[in-house]
């Protein structure tokens, strides 16, 4: 969003046509400007809301690098994105180690899971 | 296709709600049949797998991976940096998260028989999937989104009135979207300095005002010494 917000509209951060692309990849819909302009702008806040939170796990665990596992843990702290968010992002190599031993080598080669992991596994990482 | 589950949720849904068999790739869909095959190697992507030839390319189902990643670096500490992994995962998550709303919105659109998915659509797929607190900031973006719009149409002379209450009524009246208070959930370090200005315009101004669109408030607003909390207390 722009700083000078008095006067200046509000320029989304992310291309418009790219939002009404991937928000019609999987349906074929209609939206209209308005729609896909809060789209942008929620889209927008959803990444700094990720971006801060992954931060703060980072932050939590000394390291200077946000890597993915501190994405997830972060996911995992907000039940709303769990909800969509928690089977799409990598499965963790390891975080897991430990409680994994007894799994298939599968879960843990296959960096994405074929299926969600069981509820225990995933409050392990 | 079990593979990605988190896409295919959605997928599931566009066949059961919109009745496009997407899966399987409708005439007009090829596309987006693509899209399904690519968008489960653009997660293999993070794996180290490599997408087969024929997929959709990135700029047709991500946002532009610069534009993650400067936004990204405005949150982030000045000293922290990103993994690479974790730059694309995040590029994803952004899809995925249209995604997500788009679908919910949609569905209400269709539950409504109605073809194109509104602003307001938008706000209540964001209400029911948990992201209320984005439903009071979004609520003053969309007021400014349309002064900007009316104030675009009111300098061609076009009939400005009409187009500002089209949607206007039913998002600004309403109290479950636009409550009068401007109170913002537990991110809001992260955002909220750039929308205080029009927060307290949102709080001060009625909606009235911001939809209606009158003339002096409108000639107020482009005014370059425009004070939100000056203005209206």
């Amino acid at each position: 969003m722009t700083e000078n917000e008095a006067v200046d509209p509000i320029r989304p951060e992310f291309p418009t046509g790219r939002v009404k692309k991937i928000m019609k990849l999987d349906k074929d819909i209609k939206v209209n400007p308005e729609a896909s302009f809060l789209i942008s702008c929620s889209t927008n806040l959803f990444l700094q809301f990720l971006a801060e939170r992954s931060a703060e796990v980072a932050a939590e665990k000394k390291k200077k690098t946000v890597k993915i596992d501190h994405l997830r843990t972060a996911v995992k702290r907000h039940r709303p994105t769990i909800d969509f968010l928690l089977d799409s992002l990598p499965v963790p190599a390891e975080s897991i180690q430990s409680v994994a031993n007894s799994l298939s080598d599968r879960d843990l080669s296959r960096p994405v899971a074929d299926k969600p992991a069981p509820p225990w596994l995933e409050l392990a990482a | 296709m079990e593979r990605d589950d988190g896409f295919n949720r959605f997928y599931k849904h566009a066949k059961s709600s919109s009745g496009l068999n997407i899966i399987h790739g409708g005439s007009s869909n090829s596309n987006n049949n693509n899209g399904i095959v690519s968008t489960d190697n653009g997660n293999a992507a993070n794996s180290n797998a490599m997408p087969p030839p024929c997929t959709v390319r990135e700029q047709d189902q991500y946002m532009p991976i610069a534009n993650v990643i400067r936004i990204m670096r405005r949150i982030l500490p000045t000293h922290a940096k990103i993994s690479d992994d974790a730059k694309l995962t995040i590029q994803e998550c952004v899809s995925e998260y249209i995604s997500f709303i788009t679908g919910e919105a949609n569905e209400r659109c269709q539950r409504e028989q109605r073809k194109t998915i509104t602003a307001e659509d938008v706000l209540w797929a964001m209400g029911k999937l948990g992201f209320d607190e984005y439903v009071e900031p979004l609520t003053v973006f969309l007021n400014r989104y349309r002064e900007t719009q009316n104030e675009r149409t009111s300098l061609r002379g076009e009939p400005v009135l009409k187009r500002g209450m089209d949607y206007g009524s039913s998002i600004m009246m309403a109290p479950p979207y636009a409550p009068p208070v401007f109170h913002v959930g537990h991110h809001q370090q992260g955002f909220l300095d750039g929308t205080t200005a029009m927060g307290g315009y949102l709080r001060d101004g009625s909606g009235g005002a911001a939809g209606g669109g009158s003339s002096s408030s409108q000639a107020s607003l482009t005014n370059n010494n425009f004070d939100p909390f000056g203005q209206y207390m």
